[in-house]
């Protein structure tokens, strides 16, 4: 059982990867990092009912609150930026890896 | 609360208040030299109160996060003191000198931030503790060199943040690693370092562990092969910064390498400390004949850091009680004239707005003070006699001497080497015709000297009556040396 969760997991991931490598706009490229956070909780879930330890379950449910608040700041970062050019291609902003 | 928790927090707490209230920037200036004052002051006292005759002093305990092993543990022993005194001292003189030019909020609270982070990664004795402040410190530093910079600043400090947080996180895999170790071996989770030691870990284990560890401190210091952030960092850092990650950043990860990685990793560090003496010694020529070529002053201060840094690396992986209190003194006689140095470097560049060495000259001739005082930090930089440099790298060199004679031939051409640059950039800085930036260079005002003359003092009295300041590291030397005497029997 515990590796049918296990692939699911990596499958999930893989998905996350890919889109956060592929596209550009900040929402979707948004989106994949959720993603990468939950395929990572549900294997820490799958492992933890596995050990049948509880504690990953608890914790698990503490990384589910932060992501949700994250979700929060990342919108309103999204209004922001959007107001200042006008767009939410990831292109359009970086000024931390440009050489200027 | 303790002393060393009011030395950590104090910084810290000071600096979030003054985030929250924002207040005016005269009154964020009194609000930072109090509290770095109040530290130093607490500080001093706690270098009387030290008992020359014990080793780790002043411990404090309390629980935190108990069910995973995690509990806030700090204490101080002989080499952290000499860190912890450097950041005192140094803290309050760069406003001294500063503050006239840096009229913004975040310059000041992002220094208070960095000196409790540091403060608390020197005396914490958990690795969760340790890794909670040695995080804590490289954020305010990413956003000094965003916001204050020079030149690409940007790119500069997501190169820097990039490099740091990789080095970081394979420390935090070693870190949580070993803590599983433990609890299959022991039956509970811990992360504090009495315990930690008590681990047995395969030999093949333990050396990926001490690479996860080395890679982070191997970063931070930085010794041969990660240095690639070094000049540009430098380069592009606001003054305060530089002085704080040249006198003080690197130096943590120096003392880190001692402190975690020879208590954990006591057989492992020795088995492959031959590579690291080789390493570090390359690195100290390397270095060093990369300063000389340098055109630009702070990349050339940069490289001539990283260059006695390597020198401590060999120090300490010698193995050797001359070894480890000659690399604990180079710790605080480098960090005392390096960030003298830093400083005058950045007075020199708001007189003449001039970097290019060749773009300077003369200076000895309308601006005696400062040549005299600039000359008197590079002679303690080479380790000329009568200077604290010059104890410190005796001592290391005759360390050396005892571990093999072709390492010490090779360690002393250290001072050969930082005299060929010190002098180079003496004789074309000071001396020669005045030139169109160095024509009206005006002689230290007195707030400067304020601030620079204390350092000078300390380095003389460090360099004629050494075994005051060596009497506090003895105990802990000794304590070291009878650990090194067990790994030689075996």
């Amino acid at each position: 059982m515990l590796k049918a969760y296990m692939v699911l997991s990596i499958i999930l991931f893989s998905i996350g990867v890919v889109g956060l490598i592929s596209r550009r706009n900040i929402i979707v490229m948004y989106m994949s990092v959720e993603l990468l956070l939950n395929a990572v909780n549900l294997s820490l879930i799958a492992i933890s009912a596995d050990l049948a330890d509880s504690s990953a379950q608890v914790i698990s449910l503490v990384i589910i609150a932060i992501a949700a608040s994250e979700a929060a700041l990342f919108m309103s970062l999204f209004v922001v930026l959007f107001r200042n050019r006008a767009s939410l291609d990831a292109n359009l902003f970086d000024m931390l890896g440009s050489k200027k | 609360m303790s002393t060393l928790s009011i030395i950590i927090f104090s910084p810290i707490i000071a600096a979030l208040f003054l985030f929250f209230t924002r207040p005016n920037i005269a009154i964020v200036k009194i609000v930072y030299m109090v509290v770095t004052l109040s530290v130093l002051y607490l500080a001093v006292g706690l270098y009387i109160d030290f008992d020359p005759a014990k080793s780790m002093q002043f411990i404090e305990y309390h629980p935190w996060i108990s069910e995973y092993g995690i509990n806030y543990h700090v204490g101080v022993d002989g080499v952290s003191l000499g860190i912890v005194m450097m950041n005192a001292i140094i803290m309050p003189l760069v406003t001294l000198a500063l503050h006239k030019l840096r009229d913004k909020n975040g310059y000041w609270i992002n220094l208070l931030f960095v000196q409790g982070g540091i403060m608390g990664a020197v005396l914490s004795l958990d690795l969760m503790l340790f890794y909670l402040f040695w995080e804590l410190m490289l954020l305010p530093i990413f956003f000094m060199l965003g916001l204050f910079g020079y030149g690409k600043k940007n790119y500069v400090a997501m190169k820097f943040n990039m490099y740091t947080i990789f080095g970081s996180l394979m420390m935090l895999i070693a870190i949580l690693y070993i803590a599983v170790q433990y609890k299959e071996q022991f039956g509970t989770y811990s992360f504090d370092l009495n315990e930690l030691k008590y681990l047995t870990l395969s030999s093949s284990e333990s050396l990926l562990v001490f690479s996860g560890f080395m890679l982070a401190f191997a970063i931070k210091i930085p010794i041969f092969p990660f240095h690639t952030w070094l000049s540009d960092t430098y380069r592009s850092a606001p003054t305060g910064i530089v002085i704080v990650m040249s006198a003080l950043m690197a130096k943590l990860g120096v003392y880190a390498i001692w402190r975690f990685l020879f208590t954990l990793f006591n057989e492992t560090s020795h088995a492959v400390a031959p590579y690291f003496i080789g390493i570090g010694l390359f690195g100290l020529i390397y270095f060093g004949f990369s300063a000389m070529t340098q055109t630009h002053i702070k990349r050339m201060f940069a490289f001539s850091s990283a260059s006695h840094l390597s020198l401590i690396v060999v120090g300490f992986f010698i193995y050797d009680v001359y070894g480890l209190i000659g690399s604990s003194y180079l710790i605080v006689a480098h960090a005392l004239s390096s960030a003298a140095l830093f400083l005058m470097v950045g007075i020199m560049f708001e007189r003449t707005r001039a970097y290019r060495i060749d773009d300077l000259g003369g200076i000895a001739r309308v601006a005696p003070k400062f040549a005299l005082l600039f000359v008197f930090f590079s002679l303690s930089i080479v380790g000329v006699p009568l200077t604290a440099g010059f104890v410190a790298e005796v001592l290391i060199i005759l360390g050396a001497f005892k571990y093999n004679i072709y390492i010490g031939l090779l360690t002393t051409t250290t001072i050969l080497i930082a005299m060929l640059f010190m002098f180079k950039t003496i004789s074309k800085v000071l001396y020669g015709e005045l030139s169109e930036s160095t024509k009206d260079f005006k002689d230290l005002r007195l707030h400067e000297l304020v601030a620079l003359v204390p350092l000078a003092l300390l380095i003389l009295v460090m360099g004629i009556f050494p075994n005051y300041f060596i009497k506090k590291i003895e105990p802990t030397a000794e304590s070291y040396s009878q650990k090194i005497g067990v790994i030689y029997n075996d």
